[in-house]
C-alpha cells in the first residue's frame, strides 16, 4: 500500500481532484465579483456623484443602477451557492467511493495475511480498523485537495482583492502569517505524537474489551471483575490522559491564531485610517477591505483546522496499513488467481526436508522428507497437542514451510496460487469455523469459487457495477448461484445432487438434518404443499410408531381424552395461539374462558389444586438460592413471587377462602394451569377433575369457534401452525417416561416419511436451517459431521481430514470413517489422528510426536 | 409413582439418607423418572456421562461390551445408583447398563448431581468412602489375581 496518505490519494483520485479544482478555479471570480459589487454600490451608488452609470453599453440612471447592482449581487450569492453546492456533494463522494476502496483494500488484505500473523493480530484490533478508525478518512480523502484549494483560493481573493485597493492594508493583512505559519507546525508536531499513542491506546482498549467478552465466564468464575474493572479504568484514564493533553495544545493552538488574527485590524484601523483622512484611500475601499478581511477569517479558520486534521489523518492512515502490511503476505497474482481451476494433482504429496519455525509452531517438525502417493489413504498418527494441527495446515499448503519444500505433484506450494489449493485441496480440522448461514450454504461453501453461469447476471447490475469499479472494489454478484459442480466432477445438477446425497450419508447428517426440519415452525404460503402432506402422512406415522412399542411411546392427541402429557392449560385450550409469541397461560385468563371456569365451577377445583401446588413449590424451593436457574427450570412459582404467595398461603390458613380476591384466585390457577400430570408426577389433577377439564374445553371450542384468530384448536385434519413439524407428523406427544427412546422414535419417523417419499422434501427444508453464529444453533456432532461434509464434497484431489469428529463416541467415528473411506476410494485422504485405535484402519500409517526429524 | 413416594424411594439409598424430607422431595422434584422395557439399555458404553440413575423398580446389568463376547460385571436391584463415577471423573462411560425386567429408573442430571456434593458436605464424604471401598476391594483383587498368576508359574 503507499506509504503516505497523499500518495494513496493522488494514485486513485487525481483526475477527479483535478476536476474539483477546475470547479473551484470557476467559482473563484464569482466570490472576486462579489466582492467588487458592494464597493461599487458604496463608492459610485450612493456617493451620489453621478446620475448616469453605464453598463455593457446601455444606460442607468442612479436608482436603475442600484436595483441592477443589487440583482446582480444576488444572482452572485446564487451562482456562487449552486457552485458550492456541487463542489461540496463531488466532495462528499469522492470521500465516501476513497472510503470503501479503503476498507475494502485492507479487508482483502486480511484475506491474504499469513496464517502465523493472526496469531499476533486480535480481531479486537482488526475490526475497529477497519470500520471506526478509517471512517474518518473518507471525510478527509474528499477534502484533501478540495479543501485547502477552495480555501486557500478564497483566502488569495479576499487578501488580492485587499492589496488591489491598497498595497500597505495587503501587506498589513497578511503580516503575521509568517510567524504563524513557523509556530503552529511546531507545536502540532507534539499533537502528531499524542495522537499516535491514542490510537495505540483505543486499540488496546478494543482488544481487552473483546477479550473480556470472550472470557466472560473465566472472569465470573474467578471473580475477577474487580481486577478487570481497575485495569480498564487504568487504560481509560490513560487516553484520557492523551486526550486531554492533545486538547491543552490544540486549544492553545486556535488561541495564538485567534489571537494574532485579531491584531490585523488593528493595523488596517490605523493604517487604513490614516491613508483616509490622507485622501489616499476612499472610505468605500477601507469598509470593502474590512468586509473582505471579515471574510478572511473563515477561510483561514477553516485552513487551520484542515492543516489540524491532516496531521490527525496523515498519523492514523500510517498507524492502520502498519497493521495490513505483514511480512510475508500472499503474493496478490497467486492469491486471486487468474486461472479458475489451476493445476490438478494425481501423482504426490510430497515434503523434502521440511522444518517448522521454532518461532510460529509449538511442534519442532525438523528436516523431515516424505512422499504420500495421492490415490492412496494415509493415517497420521499425531501426538495430542498443537502437533496435528501444524502438520495439517502444513500438508494442506495453508501455512506453507518456511525452510524445506512441500509438492503437490512437481508444483511447489509457494508457487500455487490459492485457486489451485482451494478448489483441488479439501481441509478440515478441528478449528474449522461455520459460517452464521444456513446448513445448505455452510455444506457448500467449499463449492462457490466465482459466480457460475445460469442464474443472475454475473455482474453487478449496472448503478451498482460504476460505483464498485471506481472504488476498485468486486463487481462479482453475490446474489446469484456460485456453486460450480462440475469442479466436483459432476456434468449436470441431478448428478450433483446424487454426490450431495452420498456426502450427507457418508456422514451420517441425513437423520440429522431431518431432525432439523422437523424442529421448523411453517407457515408461508410456500410451504402449504408440504403442510398437506404432513397431515395425510399422520396415520401412517402413528402406525409405525405404534409398532415400536405398543403405542406407549406417543400420547396421541385426542379432543375427548385427557392427555397426561400436557399441561393443565394445554388440556383446557387444546390448541395453540395464532401468535407464536402468545402464552396460552394468558389466554386461559380470557374473559370467556373465566366465565365458563366460573359457570361450571372448576376454577374452584383449579384453586385447590392451586394452592396444594403453592404450597409444595414453596416447601421445596424456600431454601433455594433465588439466583439459582432452579426456579425457572422446575418451580410453577418464579423467585420474585415465592414470598407473595407465601402470604397468601398463611392469609388462607389463618381466615379460610372468606376473603379471597380475584387477584388471589388467579394467582393459584395460574399455579394448576402449568401443571402437567406426567411431567410433574404429582397426583393433584384426579381423574374427576381430567374429566371436567375435558368436558370445559368442549364448551370452550363451542364458544370461541374453529374459525376464530386467537386460538387454533388441535385438529386431526388441519396442520397445527403453532407446533413444529414433528409434532404435527407425530399428532400427540412423546410420553415423559419414554424421552429415552426419542432418537429411535425420530428414527422411525425419518424411515416413514422416505417411505412416503417425504424424506427428500424434508431433507431440503432441513438444509435452509439457519447454523446461527459459529454453528451455535446445532449440536457439536452436528457441527463436525457438516465441516466433514463440506470438504468431502469438494472431492478434492488431495484431502486433509484432522480429528474432525472427536464430539462422538467411537463407534460412531468408526462407521463414518469406514463410509468416508468409501467414498473417497481411488481417491487420496489424508487423515490425521491421535486415538491410537484408528490406527488399525490403515493400510499405512506415518507417526508424529512433537519432536521429529528425518524420514 | 408419584413424587412423593420416589422420594420416600431415594430415602431407602444410603447415598441421599443425610438429606431430609424436603431436600429429598427437591431432588426427586428435579430428577427425570423413565421407564424401560427389557432388552433397553440406560446408557451405552463409550457414551458422554449426562447424569446418574436411580433403579427405582425392576433389575438391570451392568455389562463390558469393549470385547466380542460381553462380559457380566454386576447385577443392581431397585436402590442401586448407577454412573457416579463417569459423573465425578466427567468420563466417557466405562461399562454399558441393560435393562432385565421392565424397569423404572430415577436419572438425576450431572449438573445437579455435583451441586448435590459440594453443597452436602455428608454427600460428599459417603461417595468419598465409597470409592476407597472400591479402591480396597480392586487392591485385594489385584493381589489375589498377582498371588494365583504366581502360583500357576511356579
Amino acid at each position: 500500500m503507499e506509504a503516505s496518505i497523499y500518495r494513496y490519494i493522488l494514485h486513485h483520485t487525481w483526475k477527479d481532484q483535478l476536476w474539483l479544482i477546475v470547479l473551484i478555479l470557476m467559482s473563484l471570480p464569482f466570490v472576486y465579483i462579489g466582492l467588487e459589487i458592494p464597493k461599487t454600490i458604496i463608492n459610485e451608488v450612493l456617493s451620489g456623484q453621478s446620475n448616469r452609470f453605464v453598463f455593457l453599453t446601455m444606460e442607468f440612471d442612479q436608482v436603475e443602477f442600484l436595483l441592477l447592482m443589487s440583482f446582480a449581487f444576488l444572482a452572485l450569492i446564487l451562482i456562487n451557492g449552486i457552485l458550492k453546492y456541487v463542489i461540496n456533494v463531488y466532495r462528499g463522494a469522492l470521500g465516501e467511493r476513497m472510503l470503501r476502496r479503503f476498507r475494502y483494500t485492507l479487508y482483502s488484505r486480511v484475506l491474504r495475511f499469513p496464517l502465523p500473523y493472526f496469531k499476533k493480530v486480535s480481531a479486537g484490533e482488526l475490526i475497529p480498523m477497519i470500520t471506526s478508525e478509517s471512517e474518518p478518512l473518507g471525510g478527509f480523502i474528499g477534502d484533501s485537495i478540495a479543501l485547502p484549494a477552495f480555501e486557500g483560493g478564497l483566502l488569495l481573493t479576499y487578501v488580492g482583492f485587499i492589496f488591489v485597493q491598497d498595497i500597505w492594508l495587503g501587506l498589513a493583512a497578511i503580516a503575521l502569517y509568517p510567524p504563524q505559519a513557523y509556530l503552529i507546525p511546531k507545536l502540532q508536531r507534539k499533537i502528531n505524537k499524542l495522537s499516535r499513542q491514542r490510537v495505540k491506546s483505543v486499540r488496546k482498549l478494543a482488544y481487552r474489551v473483546g477479550e473480556t467478552v470472550s472470557s466472560a465466564v473465566d472472569i465470573r468464575a474467578n471473580d475477577t471483575g474487580y481486577l478487570e474493572r481497575a485495569d480498564i479504568s487504568y487504560r481509560l484514564g490513560k487516553i484520557f490522559r492523551i486526550r486531554y493533553e492533545i486538547y491543552r495544545r490544540k486549544f492553545f493552538i486556535k488561541f495564538l491564531n485567534n489571537f494574532l488574527g485579531q491584531l490585523t485590524p488593528f493595523f488596517f484601523f490605523s493604517i487604513g485610517g490614516y491613508l483616509v483622512l490622507q485622501g489616499r484611500l476612499t472610505l468605500g475601499a477601507l469598509v470593502a477591505v474590512l468586509a473582505a478581511y471579515k471574510d478572511i477569517g473563515p477561510p483561514w479558520k477553516e485552513l487551520l483546522k484542515f492543516y489540524q486534521i491532516a496531521e490527525d489523518t496523515r498519523v492514523k492512515y500510517a498507524q492502520i496499513i502498519k497493521q495490513f502490511e505483514p511480512e510475508n503476505i500472499r503474493n496478490e497474482e497467486l492469491h486471486l488467481g487468474i486461472d479458475v481451476t489451476g493445476p490438478r494433482f494425481s501423482k504426490s504429496v510430497s515434503g523434502n526436508n521440511i522444518s517448522l519455525s521454532a518461532e510460529h509452531h509449538h511442534s519442532k517438525l525438523e528436516g523431515i522428507n516424505f512422499n504420500l502417493s495421492v490415490p492412496e489413504h494415509t493415517g497420521l498418527l499425531c501426538a495430542e497437542g498443537e502437533t496435528g494441527k501444524e502438520v495439517g495446515l502444513l500438508l494442506s499448503g495453508l501455512d506453507p514451510p518456511v525452510l524445506g519444500d512441500l509438492r503437490f505433484d512437481d508444483y511447489d506450494v509457494k508457487d500455487l496460487p490459492e485457486a489451485a489449493l482451494g478448489k483441488n485441496i479439501g481441509y478440515c480440522s478441528p478449528n474449522s469455523k461455520l459460517l452464521n448461514v444456513s446448513v445448505k450454504d455452510n455444506l457448500l461453501y467449499g463449492l462457490k469459487h466465482r459466480p457460475v453461469e445460469g442464474g443472475m447476471a454475473l455482474e453487478l447490475p449496472e448503478p451498482e457495477l460504476v460505483e464498485a469499479t471506481r472504488s476498485g472494489n468486486s463487481i462479482h454478484n453475490v446474489r446469484t448461484s456460485w456453486v460450480d459442480f462440475h469442479t466436483v466432477g459432476t456434468q449436470t445438477q441431478e448428478e450433483f445432487e446424487v454426490f450431495k446425497d452420498e456426502v450427507i450419508n457418508a456422514v451420517e447428517l441425513d437423520q440429522d438434518i431431518m431432525g432439523l426440519a422437523q424442529r421448523l415452525y411453517l407457515k408461508g404460503k410456500s410451504d402449504q404443499e408440504l403442510m398437506k402432506e404432513i397431515v395425510d402422512a399422520r396415520t401412517e406415522v402413528r402406525n409405525a410408531i405404534r409398532d415400536l412399542d405398543d403405542g406407549k411411546l406417543i400420547e396421541t392427541f385426542e379432543t375427548t381424552v385427557y392427555s397426561q402429557n400436557l399441561t393443565v392449560a394445554e388440556n383446557l385450550l387444546f390448541g395453540t395461539p395464532y401468535d407464536l409469541a402468545a402464552d396460552l397461560e394468558d389466554l386461559a385468563f380470557a374473559q370467556e374462558v373465566q366465565d365458563i371456569l366460573s359457570t361450571t365451577e372448576l376454577n374452584k377445583d383449579l384453586i385447590y389444586v392451586g394452592l396444594e401446588a403453592a404450597r409444595l413449590m414453596i416447601e421445596l424451593f424456600e431454601n433455594v438460592d433465588t439466583d439459582s436457574d432452579f426456579f425457572t427450570r422446575y418451580s410453577f412459582i418464579e423467585a420474585s413471587k415465592l414470598s407473595k404467595y407465601q402470604e397468601l398461603i398463611e392469609k388462607i390458613d389463618s381466615s379460610g377462602t372468606q376473603s379471597f380476591s380475584e387477584r388471589d384466585s388467579k394467582l393459584l390457577i395460574s399455579v394448576a394451569l402449568r401443571i402437567s400430570p406426567a411431567q410433574h408426577r404429582l397426583s393433584l389433577i384426579t381423574s374427576e377433575i381430567q374429566g371436567q377439564i375435558v368436558a370445559v374445553r368442549k364448551l370452550i371450542m363451542e364458544e370461541l369457534g374453529y374459525d376464530n384468530d386467537i386460538i387454533q384448536f388441535i385438529d386431526k385434519d388441519g396442520y397445527q401452525s403453532g407446533m413444529n413439524v414433528r409434532a404435527n407428523l407425530l399428532f400427540g406427544k412423546i410420553a415423559y417416561d419414554k424421552r429415552h427412546l426419542q432418537d429411535r422414535i425420530h428414527q422411525r419417523l425419518n424411515q416413514v416419511l422416505s417411505t412416503l417419499g417425504l424424506g427428500k422434501v424434508i431433507l431440503n427444508r432441513g438444509l435452509q436451517f439457519h447454523c446461527g453464529e459459529a454453528g451455535s444453533n446445532l449440536p457439536q456432532t452436528f457441527r463436525q459431521k457438516l465441516l466433514l461434509a463440506r470438504a468431502l464434497i469438494k472431492n478434492p484431489d488431495v484431502l486433509i481430514i484432522e480429528e474432525p469428529l472427536s464430539a462422538l463416541n467411537f463407534e460412531s467415528q468408526k462407521r463414518i470413517f469406514t463410509n468416508v473411506k468409501k467414498l473417497r476410494d481411488g481417491k487420496n485422504m489424508i487423515w490425521i489422528f491421535s486415538d491410537k485405535r484408528f490406527a488399525e484402519e490403515f493400510d499405512q500409517v506415518l507417526s508424529f510426536d512433537n519432536s521429529v526429524s528425518g524420514s | 409413582m408419584d413424587v412423593l413416594e420416589q422420594a420416600q424411594k431415594l430415602r431407602e439409598i444410603p447415598l441421599f439418607s443425610a438429606l431430609d424430607k424436603s431436600q429429598l422431595k427437591l431432588l426427586a422434584f428435579t430428577s427425570e423418572v423413565f421407564s424401560y422395557d427389557a432388552g433397553d439399555y440406560l446408557f451405552y458404553q463409550d457414551e458422554v456421562a449426562d447424569g446418574i440413575y436411580v433403579v427405582l423398580d425392576g433389575n438391570v446389568s451392568v455389562v463390558d461390551e469393549s470385547t466380542e463376547e460381553p462380559v457380566l460385571l454386576a447385577r443392581k436391584t431397585p436402590g442401586a445408583l448407577l454412573g457416579e463415577m463417569a459423573v465425578l471423573r466427567k468420563v466417557r462411560r466405562s461399562a454399558a447398563v441393560r435393562v432385565d425386567s421392565e424397569a423404572l429408573v430415577l436419572k438425576i442430571s450431572a449438573e445437579r448431581f455435583i451441586d448435590l456434593i459440594t453443597g452436602t458436605p455428608e454427600i460428599a464424604l459417603y461417595v468419598l468412602k465409597d470409592i476407597s471401598t472400591r479402591l480396597e476391594d480392586a487392591s485385594k483383587e489385584l493381589a489375589e489375581l498377582k498371588l494365583r498368576q504366581s502360583h500357576a508359574s511356579n
